[in-house]
């Protein structure tokens, strides 16, 4: 009894996730069912039979239990075929309409039929602005164009300094763009440190450094952080480099100004006052340059490398 | 020069698979179309294969490509022009059929602005263009890490390294010269839907070819159902706006309606097994393996062997049914 409402919690869960084109799915089987001629009888089996394998509750529950992660049932769906079946029911639904040699019958058919695909969905002419932590700006075009200032203001900073690779320290999502933009950035860590880690063979000392880094920069772009002020979170950033060993860094990305934090609702009061580049540069590192939203520092040879 | 080099590139990636899918005899645009494409897909995939298990670099694996591929586009180019002169591939102009297919350009229309609606999303679920800067950059297939660049201490398994989707992209951009961002932001993306369109028309004329537009309305549906349901996770179609450029894109859009659309073609109006079986068998191996270079073996071969499975068990079904019944009716 348990597992049965497990499942249905878990079916549950799937329906009511991002959409309802299951429910087109199951209402195109039934249009199948009754309008179907010898050639579809293939299809409506075939449908049928893949719903009761991979998507009633009862398949959703030994699936998801069988492999270890949930996304895995992810790709699953793609057998069902669901546009081709909302495809097929829809088309036979017209095309019954219009036999009838009625126009304004048709006219309603097709109206309601595509209110219904825009309801069970969201068109992509209405798709929402992306509002990623990491991004100042509010499109993803917007965000992109700003990381490539970054990214050319470092290309020349390497040129002028005679580099022809850089190890690079940044926000996540700048990071992750960094290696699409050039080969010669080569980022501490990618996506994220799980992705970059994963199939190297990392030995547990590199895996330390890797992990204490990327836990700085989450603590630092987090808002309301684990650190008292950001103050503190920026001259724990600027120090993180020095304490590993076996990661190179030589560029470091931080975000620039209060008006940054403002944004994303960070409250500590020493914002106004935070003064990331006497931080840095008091810690051995040269400001590369900076643009609009960023500062870029250079970690200089010295103590610490 | 660019624009030039760039429109010369488009003309021959979009004219190509239709030139090769003449291998296979169609005799229609749209068969001939995919045939082709998944020839290409399919012959990349066990010339990559070959590189794998040879240890070749990037570079030997693009000499073996454009060997490969400058074979199948002569053979052909061949085919087609020899096919021409036994009057195979006849142009007649039928007005009625023009103005038919003339609906469909709207159609295709709204599901490419549905794309270019879209920011392109840099964000690559398979790594897909920082793998094609690696491999580029390095010269080796799978010796480095694609985001980190850094030189990987363990070998990835054959099985991993079955996934060939970025070498095929990166053989592109330097078969052609243009950019990466041109190639998989804005090329792919029309490239793959109108692959993806071919598709779903021979899945609607399979269906409707006694109606007289029903392939047309078929066809305006997906192109709603592609638009309408962003983020709609049953809707697999509309990662075709965001992901052209992914395998699981060209998988869920192409390969696998594809694959769908040759199990439909083994039952005739009866429900016995038509003689399209042989002739589809060859396109079927050829869709198992554009599957592994576009998703390698887990999602791409296992995906489609499962549809190949429940679709082949369906079918069992249907014809010990209908058989059956038409023993009792005897």
């Amino acid at each position: 009894m348990t597992e049965i409402k497990e499942s249905m919690e878990l079916l549950y869960y799937f329906m009511t996730l991002e959409d309802k084109y299951w429910g087109l799915f199951l209402v195109a089987l039934v249009v199948l069912l009754f309008l179907a001629c010898r050639k579809r009888y293939f299809l409506a089996s075939y449908g049928m039979l893949a719903y009761a394998l991979l998507l009633c509750p009862a398949a959703v529950l030994c699936i998801t239990r069988a492999f270890p992660y949930l996304e895995s049932y992810y790709p699953i769906r793609w057998l069902c075929q669901t546009p081709v079946y909302i495809c097929i029911a829809m088309t036979l639904v017209i095309e019954n309409v219009k036999k009838e040699q009625d126009n304004k019958h048709l006219a309603g058919a097709c109206l309601l039929l595509v209110l219904m695909l825009c309801l069970a969905g969201s068109p992509v002419f209405l798709q929402k602005v992306s509002d990623t932590a990491e991004q100042s700006a509010g499109s993803e075009e917007e965000a992109y164009s700003s990381f490539v200032e970054v990214y050319e203001l470092l290309l020349q900073d390497m040129e002028k300094r005679g580099m022809e690779r850089a190890f690079i320290w940044g926000p996540t999502k700048w990071m992750q763009h960094a290696r699409v933009y050039s080969a010669q950035f080569y980022p501490v860590y990618g996506k994220d440190m799980w992705d970059a880690a994963a199939g190297q063979g990392l030995n547990a000392s590199y895996s330390n450094d890797l992990k204490r880094l990327y836990e700085f920069y989450s603590m630092y772009e987090a808002v309301d952080g684990a650190l008292e002020n950001k103050e503190q979170q920026v001259e724990v950033l600027a120090d993180a480099p020095n304490t590993v060993s076996e990661i190179e860094c030589d560029y470091v990305v931080v975000y620039k100004g209060a008006a940054h934090w403002k944004s994303r609702g960070e409250k500590a009061e020493s914002l106004e006052a935070l003064d990331v580049e006497g931080i840095f540069k008091s810690r051995n590192y040269e400001l590369a340059g900076m643009t609009e939203d960023y500062y870029v520092f250079y970690r200089q040879a010295g103590e610490g490398r | 020069m660019e624009f030039v080099q760039n429109v010369i590139a488009i003309l021959i990636l979009f004219i190509a698979p239709f030139l090769v899918g003449n291998l296979f005899l169609k005799k229609t645009i749209s068969g001939t179309y995919i045939s082709g494409v998944l020839l290409m897909l399919g012959l990349f995939e066990l010339v990559s294969v070959k590189a794998v298990r040879g240890k070749w670099n990037f570079i030997e694996l693009y000499h073996a490509f454009l060997i490969t591929e400058v074979l199948l586009f002569l053979a052909g180019t061949a085919c087609f022009f020899v096919r021409r002169a036994k009057g195979q591939w006849r142009l007649q102009v039928d007005f009625r059929r023009i103005k038919k297919y003339l609906w469909l350009v709207p159609a295709f229309c709204l599901a490419l602005a549905g794309i270019f609606a879209c920011q392109p999303k840099l964000e690559s679920w398979y790594l897909v263009p920082e793998t094609v800067t690696t491999i580029l950059d390095t010269n080796s297939l799978h010796g480095y890490h694609p985001l980190t660049g850094q030189p990987l201490a363990v070998e990835k398994s054959f099985r991993d390294s079955l996934y060939n989707l970025p070498a095929f992209y990166a053989c592109l951009l330097r078969c052609f010269g243009i950019g990466q961002e041109m190639l998989l932001f804005r090329v792919i993306p029309v490239f793959v839907l109108l692959v993806s369109f071919f598709v779903f028309y021979q899945i609607g004329v399979y269906f409707f070819s006694t109606s007289a537009v029903g392939e047309v309305i078929f066809l305006w549906v997906y192109a709603l159902v592609l638009v309408c349901g962003e983020n709609a996770y049953m809707n697999e179609a509309y990662q075709l706006l965001h992901y052209a450029y992914e395998g699981r894109a060209v998988l869920s859009s192409v390969l696998l309606p594809y694959c769908f659309y040759l199990l439909l073609s083994f039952f005739d109006e009866k429900g016995k097994i038509t003689r399209k079986f042989q002739a589809s068998f060859a396109e079927l191996v050829l869709v198992l393996l554009s599957g592994v270079l576009v998703m390698g073996i887990d999602y791409g071969l296992g995906l489609s062997g499962m549809m190949l499975l429940t679709g082949g068990t369906a079918g069992a079904g249907v014809l010990l049914w209908s058989r059956r019944k038409a023993g009792k009716r005897a």
